[in-house]
């Protein structure tokens, strides 16, 4: 089994009296793995991402971060170092760059946990270059950019800050193909460097392409709890969460054979599926 | 009709022109998807259409209607608009008064604005969330909440500027085939800014801008079975043509004449059915 990166048990959270947006939440988050968070909006995502960050504290049960227990008792102070671990990056971040250069603005991440200029030069300078961004870019106004390099630059002002787990909302909304490609395959990368990544998505084809494990939360509550395959295997489960499979599972459905083990998830598993059935008969021109 | 006559548009700031002699035709009652990569001008070009930018004057007409300083009131009678950001366009407390706020920009008497609210967000499938503020709502329903707005005024040309992209894959169904059906029962002509080739292939026709050019335009079907047109404007094909081409890499000899999912389900079945 893999190690834990965050452990929740028996967490709850209500707003006021008895508003609870999370109920009896008991999961975990492996440690080095893609984790795709789905549900729709008042599902409790947020709220759980909100307690995995310390910006809100349980009202019952406890998270457990890199070994931080967070309970209704912790203190607001012991919450600092979990900050430093956990990095948060919200959906459209770029609406958020204000400095008047890309370095800059990189740089204030670090620099507001303490950093020298120095160091948070240093740091800025290995997250840009870790998200691709060239040199010649650093000294430009993020303003001038375009959406997908605004996007990986909200995105290096998070990982300069050196997060061991890294959260990201819906990291493509509003990109065209394209950035969406750049930004998926920068995903990837990160995590084959050892980062923790919880993404929140809409999008089933990323969850079947990317994500090692899924969780899926409705009215506050963990509904599902294992690996995509096991989750598109599942048509009931889905509808009654309204989530749609992905296009291969769809497709693979209306053909004429035995299911096949396992379920392709992509166009090209289906296809090497399909071409192994195909032409390990007769009859086939 | 909207017609686009030799426009020539240079944006304040920059010197090289984004459009240079740029001429096309959308026709009436039509889906007409506009294509390309970011920086190609057809967000431009929507916002020249819609009169939101300086539209340079005798070069783009609506319906008959100069699109100029003097004719912007009776143009925006005409168009409805929707944008990609769903934060940048809610204006109401909640979502009935949203709607109402087009509404009561165009001065439509008080006591028929519930059932027009009504019926637009019946439309959208928005009819649960009429009370809601909009941060309890997701980008995706903020986003059917606009398209109410548009709706709720009646345009004869909707103008949807990556309306979807932020939608989640049902939401995106949803909006979509409510679109398709509004074309075919009325008299909306519907101009979509894209990149999702789901809502190209619904389109009719599809214009395809590359550098400010129209690169091409064509139907639907065969614009994304142009492999190198696809690649070289930032397209994605949809899933059935990208499953057809992983079967071909596969060494499965897919018949090129196959361009429909359907098509596809049905080679593919036959040909299971016949190998055994």
């Amino acid at each position: 089994m893999v190690e834990p990166a965050v452990e929740y048990a028996g967490l709850g959270f209500a707003y006021g009296a008895d508003r609870w947006a999370l109920r009896e939440l008991s999961t975990t988050i492996p440690a080095g793995q893609l984790t795709a968070l789905i549900g729709h909006t008042g599902s409790g995502k947020s709220t759980l991402m909100e307690l995995t960050d310390g910006l809100l504290l349980p009202t019952s049960g406890t998270v457990t971060v890199f070994g931080q227990q967070i309970t209704a008792a912790t203190k607001k102070k012991e919450l600092a170092p979990l900050r430093k671990k956990v990095g948060f990056v919200f959906q459209f971040p770029e609406h958020q760059l204000f400095a008047d250069s890309v370095l800059a603005d990189v740089m204030f991440g670090p620099q507001n946990l303490g950093a020298n200029p120095t160091s948070a030069k240093e740091a800025a300078t290995a997250a840009l270059t870790r998200l691709g961004l060239p040199a010649a870019l650093f000294d430009r106004s993020p303003f001038e950019l375009s959406g997908g390099q605004q996007r990986r630059v909200a995105l290096a002002g998070v990982l300069a800050m050196n997060p061991q787990l890294l959260i990201l909302d819906e990291p493509t909304a509003g990109l065209d193909p394209t950035g969406q490609a750049e930004l998926l395959s920068l995903i990837t990368e990160l995590k084959a460097q050892g980062l923790t990544i919880i993404m929140i998505t809409h999008q089933m084809e990323q969850v079947a392409r990317l994500a090692d494990t899924v969780r899926v939360l409705d009215g506050g509550q963990l509904v599902f709890a294992g690996t995509p395959a096991d989750l598109f295997a599942q048509p009931d489960l889905l509808a009654a969460h309204h989530l749609t499979p992905p296009a291969a599972v769809t497709f693979a459905k209306q053909l004429d054979w035995a299911a096949a083990d396992p379920q392709p998830l992509t166009a090209a598993t289906l296809a090497a599926q399909l071409a192994k059935q195909l032409k390990g008969g007769t009859g086939n021109g | 009709m909207i017609s686009v006559e030799k426009l020539t548009f240079t944006y304040p700031h920059q010197e090289a022109a984004l459009f240079e002699d740029l001429s096309l035709t959308i026709p009436d009652h039509q889906w007409v998807a506009i294509v390309g990569r970011n920086g190609s001008g057809k967000s431009t070009l929507a916002r020249l259409i819609a009169g939101l930018l300086p539209t340079p004057a005798g070069t783009i007409t609506v319906n008959g209607l100069p699109v100029d300083e003097d004719h912007l009131a009776a143009l925006h009678q005409q168009l409805g608009f929707v944008f990609q950001n769903p934060d940048n366009q809610f204006v109401g407390a909640t979502v009935a008064d949203d709607v109402a706020f087009g509404l009561e920009n165009r001065r439509v008497a008080p006591q028929k604005m519930p059932t027009i609210i009504e019926r637009a967000l019946a439309q959208v499938r928005m009819t649960p969330f009429k009370a809601a503020r909009p941060e309890e709502l997701s980008g995706g329903q903020k986003q059917r909440v606009a398209l109410a707005g548009a709706l709720a005024l009646k345009p004869a040309v909707l103008i949807l500027d990556e309306a979807t992209s932020m939608l989640d894959p049902q939401g995106r169904g949803e909006v979509l085939s409510q679109l398709a059906s509004l074309r075919q029962q009325g008299e909306l002509t519907i101009i979509s800014i894209t990149h999702d080739p789901a809502e190209v292939a619904l389109a009719d026709q599809v214009i395809v801008l590359d550098q400010g050019q129209v690169r091409r335009q064509d139907s639907p079907e065969r614009v994304l079975t142009d492999v190198a047109l696809v690649e070289a404007v930032g397209l994605v094909q949809p899933f059935a043509l990208r499953l057809k081409a992983a079967l071909q890499a596969q060494g499965v000899a897919v018949p090129a004449t196959i361009t429909t999912e359907g098509e596809l389900v049905q080679w593919l079945n036959q040909q299971l059915n016949t190998r055994g």
